[in-house]
């Protein structure tokens, strides 16, 4: 599947070479994110209709061996089986050019974190940023394959013939942000995919597979202040980060100690992987929270 | 008196927009520039923040930040006192003690060099 010619080269080098490093002003990485994200909405377009191909060939072909029984039933004649053959070939054709259609979109798909996490956090963030310095970004626009998993095991089947898990990853990266008042913000991004793969047998001792996903996404922000006399407010802390979903940490680099609160997401869907993302609204909350919780607040007026 | 527009921009770096006053806000006074002077349908003036408030003012980039900016922020006492000398109450200043604090560290993955290189291409 090839990149459109409507990209411009660099969006078209990102979509093609899939992944985004560099260093960038505010408005050159949003125009960037934004046609990324136009190709992100025609690749999800493009594995829905082929989903919908797929799903109407499966159907039809059911739906059509049902039918071609019940005619030469009816008929009391193996004749209307000659018209199954081709007919139940187009069906058949239609399924398998669903599943290749579906198959060639996935690996040109990019993580939704990029268009539905991302990019809305950078908008929320257009006055906070420095005016003279640029955006450092590490993305690797790939989502999992599911053909590479990292790890396999099988587990104990109890009721089942077999219990398989497989693990995949999926690292979306990470953006550092310049703030106005010379500190960083840092956000990082990695999604981990875990498949619980039953095979069972069913009342009628017909062998059924089903699949389970669960998606965890990681999301930390850190705060790298900009001066050394910035601390951060333990009491706060203990305040407003909830410890059962947030982690807080800090760590004291070149002089400044910086703060950051991690938290997971999970999201779990039968059959296919879940597709659900990171609210950007939580990023920006786990922003705001560092904030207020620097213990050396800037002066109002300090500015730009 | 101030000389540039007092309107409060940013969501995590808030301070005074700064650029040359146009008008002043016919609801809270404040001096505002052209590019924050909101008018409705009365013709009357309003810094963003007055207009998020008003049904007779449309909404806009900046009325949306300033509406999420209240929400972010009003679990934490709200934007109003954020960065005046009070904004900390005796006890949570009393509480700063960085030794006290380091609950972990970092991972070596989150704590780059490169977080920290404030070098710029």
């Amino acid at each position: 599947m090839k990149a459109p010619s409507k990209l411009s080269v660099e969006a078209s080098k990102a979509v093609t070479s899939r992944s985004l490093t560099g260093s960038w002003d505010f408005q050159t990485l949003v125009a960037l994110l934004h046609e990324i994200k136009r190709w992100d909405t025609k690749v999800g377009v493009g594995k829905a209709r082929a989903k919908r191909l797929l799903n109407a060939g499966i159907l039809t072909t059911v739906l059509g061996i049902f039918a071609f029984i019940v005619w030469s039933m009816v008929e009391d004649s193996p004749g209307p089986l000659l018209y199954a053959v081709p007919v139940l070939g187009c069906t058949i054709g239609m399924g398998y050019l669903g599943y290749r259609k579906g198959k060639q979109w996935r690996s040109v798909d990019i993580p939704d974190e990029v268009r539905l996490t991302l990019l809305p956090v950078l908008q929320s963030l257009r006055q906070d940023l420095h005016p003279g310095r640029k955006i450092r970004v590490q993305l690797a626009l790939r989502v999992f394959d599911e053909d590479q998993h990292k790890t396999k095991r099988s587990l104990p089947p109890g009721r089942n013939k077999s219990l398989t898990e497989h693990t995949y990853d999926e690292p979306v990266g990470m953006v550092r942000l310049p703030l106005a008042n010379g500190a960083f913000v840092v956000i990082r991004i990695s999604n981990h995919y875990v498949q619980l793969t039953r095979s069972y047998s069913n009342a009628r001792g017909k062998s059924k597979t089903k699949n389970k996903w669960k998606k965890q996404t990681w999301v930390t922000c850190i705060m790298i202040p900009e001066s050394p006399s910035i601390e951060w407010n333990s009491q706060r802390v203990r305040k407003f980060v909830d410890p059962k979903h947030e982690h807080f940490a800090v760590s004291q680099r070149r002089g400044v100690t910086a703060a950051s609160i991690s938290r997971k997401y999970v999201f779990k869907k039968a059959e296919d992987h879940p597709e659900d993302t990171f609210p950007p609204e939580q990023v920006m909350k786990m922003l705001v929270c560092l904030n207020t919780i620097r213990a050396v607040q800037p002066a109002k007026g300090t500015g730009r | 008196m101030m000389e540039g527009c007092e309107y409060t921009i940013g969501m995590l770096v808030m301070r005074p927009c700064g650029m040359p006053v146009s008008s002043a806000c016919g609801h809270c006074g404040i001096p505002v520039c052209g590019a924050h002077a909101m008018s409705g349908s009365s013709g009357m003036p309003a810094c963003p923040r007055c207009a998020s408030t008003r049904d007779e003012y449309g909404d806009n980039e900046d009325t949306e930040l300033e509406s999420d900016r209240d929400e972010y922020y009003s679990e934490y006492g709200g934007t109003s006192s954020y960065g005046n000398d009070d904004y900390f109450t005796p006890e949570e200043l009393a509480a700063v003690h960085p030794s006290q604090q380091r609950e972990s560290r970092l991972s070596a993955a989150e704590d780059g060099e490169d977080d920290y290189d404030s070098g710029n291409s």
